[in-house]
């Protein structure tokens, strides 16, 4: 099982370096990069100067070295608009985005899996109809427009929540933040919540269909034992990668929810840069987010090990 | 699993096509989907003739009239009117046909590319093969939105900027089921009888895998449709999508945002328009699914 998880890091490792590949090349999909870089009314020589402070008059094997160089050191240059280094405004805005995604991950899963459990017991019935149309729903509502919704709604005419910003109490020191995170967390929540339904439906589903489900039922097992011992149990382990590939589902969803909310995380700083064309600051933070979820994945296959004998013990490879 | 004649029976498929539309209008998910997705169509290719105003027609003095069911409101503007003037219905007339436009073309781009890289990676293996899944498994890996983002905002907007985007990073997902489906045929029996006999490999591609390609992307084909529609309108509501002057979802949603707690009916409007083509691309997505597939036609998964 070490062997499996160095290889599974080794994988990882290989994915980052690819990672850095695409931000590097996406950049200069536009051809020149110094378009994105120079201001629209620089002078020639002003343009000379910034080519040669971004590197950009080397080769171009040369530049990826040097940013990849950079990049292992969370190196992005300076954003155009903070006039900091990206890393530093990047970080900053970290904190909030993970209490966001860390709230909406939580209603997503209270929610999507309880409900997905409830209709996979009862395929076909009127419940599973609802709890699929439910689902069928998280997935077609675009998030930005039930933000908006939202805060029609619940901010300006119900007047139980702020309509944007966050913000906090103080615990022992620490800052919390108040009723103000439930709308974005709410609406970030919708998509993840929709994907977990429907795939803990199927598990459930897949599983009540196995001949050992089956043997157990044929036996005289109350139903409600079954599917407490057996069929729960087993379902609940592919769940893990579906909820890693939730963290994605959050960093794209952070985007426009915190545009929305005014939330002063980095998916709001992301949507921020790519309107003021904020090059450096967008690769940076394209690259973190791809960091993340890349990590993420690497997590969820360990536990994936970890949770399943089969794996563990080597039986099924 | 008893293979099938070597070269398919047209004229059964033919029936079978026939068959699936009766079937098709017998369930009420798959007739709803498909009534959506004609009206949506027929909206796109008719917009001149169905939409009472030009969408870009600004009239100062009716700015923000409200819909036809709030007070103010008037049968002239069905859905009200925006901060210039402009009639919110014929805008969403005329958005379907920016969000049609990068759906069809977006998933065909994707899927032409899709299956080609997909059958030779899958039905050749080798080097090649290990390649494209390495790479698309690196594209897969990054946050779908993030990736569209990034893109538009570098290479600027413009309608055919925007198809090509979408269809471009979406063939990963297009290949992936395609090389799916490949691996599990060919060993299957009739390819290798069709192999066996001497059939060239070029026709067993083109005349026995895709056949049974049509499908699982027919159906994949309906799903991202109507994900491109979302992606579409969420990068217009960034402005990263079709410039601002042009009628788009999302872009409207977007422009009303600003007057919401006054005129909430210029974002929530265009809204519920990606909803109900969301719901009806769906729809017909899950028909397509459990009509093709045996094993799920009793309980829908």
């Amino acid at each position: 099982m070490c062997r499996y998880i160095l290889g599974r890091l080794a994988q990882a490792a290989l994915m980052v370096m690819g990672l850095l590949v695409l931000v590097f090349v996406l950049v200069r999909l536009s051809g020149d990069p110094i378009n994105l870089l120079a201001p629209r009314d620089a002078t020639p020589e002003q343009i000379d100067e910034i080519r040669v402070a971004y590197g950009l008059d080397r080769p171009v094997i040369a530049q990826f070295g040097e940013f990849v160089v950079d990049a292992v050191q969370l190196d992005f240059g300076t954003s155009i608009r903070y006039k900091q280094p990206v890393r530093e405004v990047a970080l900053e805005r970290m904190p909030a985005t993970i209490e966001l995604g860390v709230a909406a991950l939580i209603i997503a899963v209270g929610l999507g899996i309880p409900l997905g459990v409830l209709a996979g017991m009862r395929a076909g019935s009127r419940t599973d109809g609802t709890v699929r149309g439910v689902a069928l729903l998280g997935q077609t509502i675009p998030d930005f427009w039930l933000s908006l919704v939202l805060i029609l709604v619940f901010a300006v005419n119900l007047q139980w929540f702020p309509p944007f910003g966050r913000d906090t109490f103080t615990v022992g020191g620490i800052a919390i933040p108040d009723e103000s995170i439930v709308l974005p967390a709410v609406a970030l929540a919708l998509f993840p919540m929709a994907q977990l339904l429907r795939f803990t439906r199927s598990a459930v589903l897949e599983v009540a269909g196995e001949d050992y489900v089956r043997i157990a039922r044929s036996k005289g097992m109350p139903r409600r034992v079954v599917y407490r011992r057996y069929v729960l149990k087993n379902a609940m382990i592919p769940l893990i990668s579906v909820l890693s590939l939730q963290v994605g589902a959050l960093i794209s969803g952070s985007l426009y929810i915190e545009n929305v909310f005014a939330w002063p995380g980095a998916g709001g700083l992301l949507a921020e840069a790519v309107s003021n064309r904020d090059i450096p600051l967008v690769q940076g933070l394209a690259f973190l987010g791809g960091l993340i979820t890349i990590v993420f994945s690497v997590l969820a296959d360990v536990l994936y090990t970890l949770a399943d004998p089969r794996i563990r013990l080597g039986v099924a490879r | 699993m008893s293979a099938p004649a070597i070269d398919a029976d047209r004229g059964e498929v033919s029936g079978r096509v026939s068959r699936g539309w009766r079937a098709l209008l017998r369930s009420p998910g798959g007739a709803a989907g498909a009534l959506v997705f004609v009206a949506l169509t027929s909206m796109a290719v008719l917009a001149p003739l169905v939409a009472p105003h030009d969408p870009l027609q600004q009239n100062l003095r009716a700015a923000n009239s409200p819909p036809f069911w709030s007070d103010g409101g008037s049968w002239t503007y069905a859905l009200g009117t925006d901060s210039l003037g402009r009639d919110v219905l014929s805008r969403i007339i005329y958005g379907a046909r920016v969000s049609l436009a990068v759906a069809i073309g977006g998933v065909a781009i994707a899927l032409t590319l899709g299956l080609v890289f997909g059958l030779i990676a899958g039905y050749f293996g080798g080097r090649f093969d290990r390649f494209i899944v390495s790479a698309n498994d690196l594209v897969l890996s990054v946050p779908y939105t993030l990736l569209v983002i990034v893109i538009a905002a570098v290479v600027g907007n413009s309608l055919f900027n925007v198809i090509l985007i979408f269809g471009i990073t979406d063939v990963p997902v297009f290949l992936r089921v395609t090389r799916g489906e490949v691996l599990k045929l060919r060993d299957s029996t009739f390819i290798e009888a069709a192999r066996a006999v001497g059939v060239p490999r070029r026709r067993i591609l083109w005349a026995h895998l895709v056949p049974n390609l049509v499908g699982p992307l027919g159906t994949l084909a309906t799903f991202e449709m109507s994900s491109m529609i979302l992606y579409e309108a969420g990068l217009s509501f960034l402005g990263l999508s079709v410039p601002p002057s042009t009628p788009s979802w999302g872009n409207m949603i977007s422009a009303g945002r600003d007057s919401l707690e006054v005129y909430p009916w210029i974002s929530i409007a265009p809204g519920v328009a990606i909803i109900v083509a969301g719901l009806g691309l769906n729809l017909l997505g899950d028909w397509f699914r459990d009509a093709l597939d045996p094993r799920t036609r009793r309980v829908p998964r």
